[in-house]
């Protein structure tokens, strides 16, 4: 069974890049396009993983993760959060709301799957 | 902000109040202490014109005194001759006489003037009637019908009663020792004491500086028992003397000097601090907008990047054949996209590492690292650059040098230098780095063969965005900001940057940084540069 990854922008154009990228490597894709979408369709869909963008519609990347801490079937998913602020503050404050790594935009794939796969062997 | 400037601008006018009430207090005072004077002047005026009042009075009676006793003790008895009174008048110095019977009619006169003989003086004159009632009789001024000069007679009772006679006596003031006594009462410039009847004429009199156009200080006295009046004048500049003339403006002066003084030293702190608060208001904006020019660099950094996630991300995917094959011709065109979307990623780059550098949060990861092993990495990924140039690229450097760097901070300041010798090297030049250890230092050396750069360009060439005129006309792209990037870098390592050239020779640059030094000192010099 191939593993399901949540990936959560509110740019449409990054959805779908991402999903074509996650595609090729077999991996299912849902999406969501605001923090609270996000928690909804997490809990319903239960993802191996979440793709998260900070600056969101309907709370941010950075409340999407403390109320995923604070959901039982939802705080052990490992967050990789897919941002454009990639300022060292913003990314250190990202691993300490407790993602499991930080990728910068423009994605580099080669980049972003070492940190999937990093991120779903440690979880 | 507003309550602090209504603070100190209550605070202004309290103090300047306070200061014109004390400057008001010390005029009044000064004033006061002016009219006093003058005041004790006029009183001391006025007491001697009294003293000399006083005088006049005593000598007169005291006149009259002596003639009643002398006349009494001499004309007592029997009819006194013609002769004896003569004597007598002249032994007096009186310059008139007459001697009447208790009727008041003449029985002597001197000068001899026969037709008077008999004739009831008292009728006529009053000092004589009032000598008849007992009283000291003091004439008018009457003119001397012998020399033409005025006189005065005093006329006194004596005798027994049953015969009673009235003694007369004219002297001439000007003459009696009353002048002189006038002449040494008044001891000021200019005064004029004068001693007039009851008609207002003059009696006597001291020169004066008559018909003066001063404004006259006058006092009065009059006489009693005697119809006299004293009368002193003096202008008012003289007696005012000492608290007038210049001395008089001296307190004025004072006051002036005091008031323009507080006034300057007001004016000059007001002034100092406006401009202070001036220079306040502007370090405030100067802040805000650093502030703001810093938050619009971060801003546009981060904007810019989510349409290049897109351009990247898709044009990747075109140029990997995801989307069917592409000729010759659209993979270079796209490849052309894709290197002009790396150098836009590179600008933005380049800002945000900057604004971060200048907001202090320029973070270094310092780890041991292999200098030579980043020097080589950094060289491969330039070598196809310098491939295309036909530029040679070499390293010369030891096995190892190790250091405690943030690695991938050094292979970012080795590529500008390095792409930016590239860029400015011609064909069949070449690029050299030379990567040492002196002491407890380790230095890269960049140095290539290129156009080099003049020695006014070298002091500025680690400004941001300064570019060199030759690298506009040979179209050399660049932003300006790589070599600003490596200067914060090396510095933020402890270490620095210089640089040396010669037009159409080359350019070195030489890169130090510590090697041994401990990590909380460069630590500190970290924040110490982001200060």
């Amino acid at each position: 069974v191939s593993q399901k990854i949540l990936i959560v922008d509110d740019d449409e154009d990054i959805r779908r890049l991402l999903n074509m990228r996650l595609r090729t490597q077999e991996y299912q894709t849902v999406f969501a396009s605001d923090g609270t979408n996000a928690l909804a369709i997490a809990r319903r869909e239960r993802p191996d993983l979440v793709l998260l963008d900070l600056g969101l519609p309907g709370g941010d990347g950075f409340s999407v993760m403390e109320r995923m801490r604070h959901l039982a079937d939802l705080q052990m998913t490992p967050v990789v959060v897919v941002s454009a602020r990639v300022d060292p503050m913003t990314k250190q404050l990202a691993l300490e709301a407790g993602a499991a790594a930080f990728v910068g935009k423009p994605v580099d794939k080669d980049e972003l799957f070492a940190a999937i796969d990093s991120a779903l062997a440690a979880s | 902000v507003d309550a602090t400037s209504a603070r100190s601008r209550a605070a202004w006018l309290g103090g300047a109040l306070l200061v014109l009430g004390l400057l008001a207090g010390f005029a009044l005072v000064l004033v006061h202490s002016q009219e006093r004077s003058r005041r004790e002047l006029e009183q001391r005026f006025s007491l001697r014109a009294s003293l000399a009042a006083r005088f006049v009075q005593t000598y007169v009676r005291e006149l009259a005194d002596l003639e009643r006793r002398q006349a009494s003790r001499d004309l007592a008895g029997a009819t006194v001759s013609e002769g004896d009174f003569d004597r007598f008048v002249g032994t007096f110095g009186f310059k008139a006489a007459v001697l009447l019977d208790d009727q008041g009619r003449a029985l002597h006169v001197y000068p001899s003037r026969p037709a008077l003989r008999g004739v009831n003086l008292a009728d006529r004159y009053l000092h004589l009637r009032r000598a008849l009632r007992g009283d000291v009789g003091v004439s008018s001024v009457v003119l001397s019908a012998a020399r033409g000069v005025p006189i005065v007679a005093v006329a006194v009772q004596y005798g027994e009663p049953g015969r009673r006679r009235i003694f007369s006596g004219a002297f001439e003031p000007g003459s009696a020792p009353i002048a002189s006594y006038l002449r040494n009462v008044l001891p000021i410039a200019g005064s004029r004491l004068t001693v007039t009847d009851e008609n207002g004429n003059l009696v006597v009199g001291t020169p004066g500086t008559a018909g003066t156009e001063e404004e006259l200080f006058v006092a009065e006295q009059e006489l009693t028992g005697i119809p006299w009046r004293v009368t002193a004048s003096v202008p008012q500049s003289n007696l005012f003397e000492p608290v007038s003339g210049w001395t008089r403006w001296v307190p004025w002066f004072v006051f002036g000097a005091f008031a323009v003084a507080a006034a300057i030293v007001l004016l000059a702190v007001r002034r100092l601090g406006q401009q202070r608060a001036a220079l306040a208001r502007r370090n405030l904006e100067l802040q805000k907008l650093d502030r703001l020019k810093d938050e619009l660099i971060a801003l546009v950094s981060h904007e810019l990047r989510t349409p290049l996630t897109s351009i990247h991300g898709y044009l990747d995917l075109v140029l990997e054949g995801r989307t069917g094959d592409l000729t010759a011709e659209q993979r270079e065109f796209l490849a052309i996209v894709r290197r002009s979307a790396d150098r836009l990623l590179a600008l933005v780059n380049d800002l945000l590492f900057l604004a971060q550098a200048e907001a202090g949060m320029l973070k270094l990861t310092l780890e041991p690292a292999d200098l030579v092993a980043l020097a080589e990495e950094s060289l491969q990924s330039a070598r196809p650059n310098a491939d295309a140039a036909g530029v040679e690229l070499e390293l010369d450097a030891p096995d190892s040098l190790a250091v405690e760097v943030d690695g991938s901070r050094i292979v970012q300041l080795l590529d500008n230098l390095v792409s930016n010798a590239i860029k400015f090297t011609p064909s069949g030049g070449h690029v050299r780095v030379l990567v040492a250890r002196r002491a407890d230092r380790a230095s890269i050396v960049v140095s290539d063969t290129g156009m080099g750069i003049s020695a006014e360009d070298q002091a500025r060439i680690f400004s941001r965005f300064f570019r060199t005129a030759e690298a506009g006309h040979e179209a050399i792209q660049g932003t300006g900001l790589g070599l600003t990037i490596t200067k914060t870098i090396a510095e933020a390592h402890g270490g620095s940057i210089t640089v040396a050239s010669e037009p159409g020779r080359g350019t070195r640059f030489t890169v130090e940084l510590p090697v041994g030094a401990g990590r909380e000192q460069r630590q500190q010099m970290l924040q110490e540069v982001a200060a």
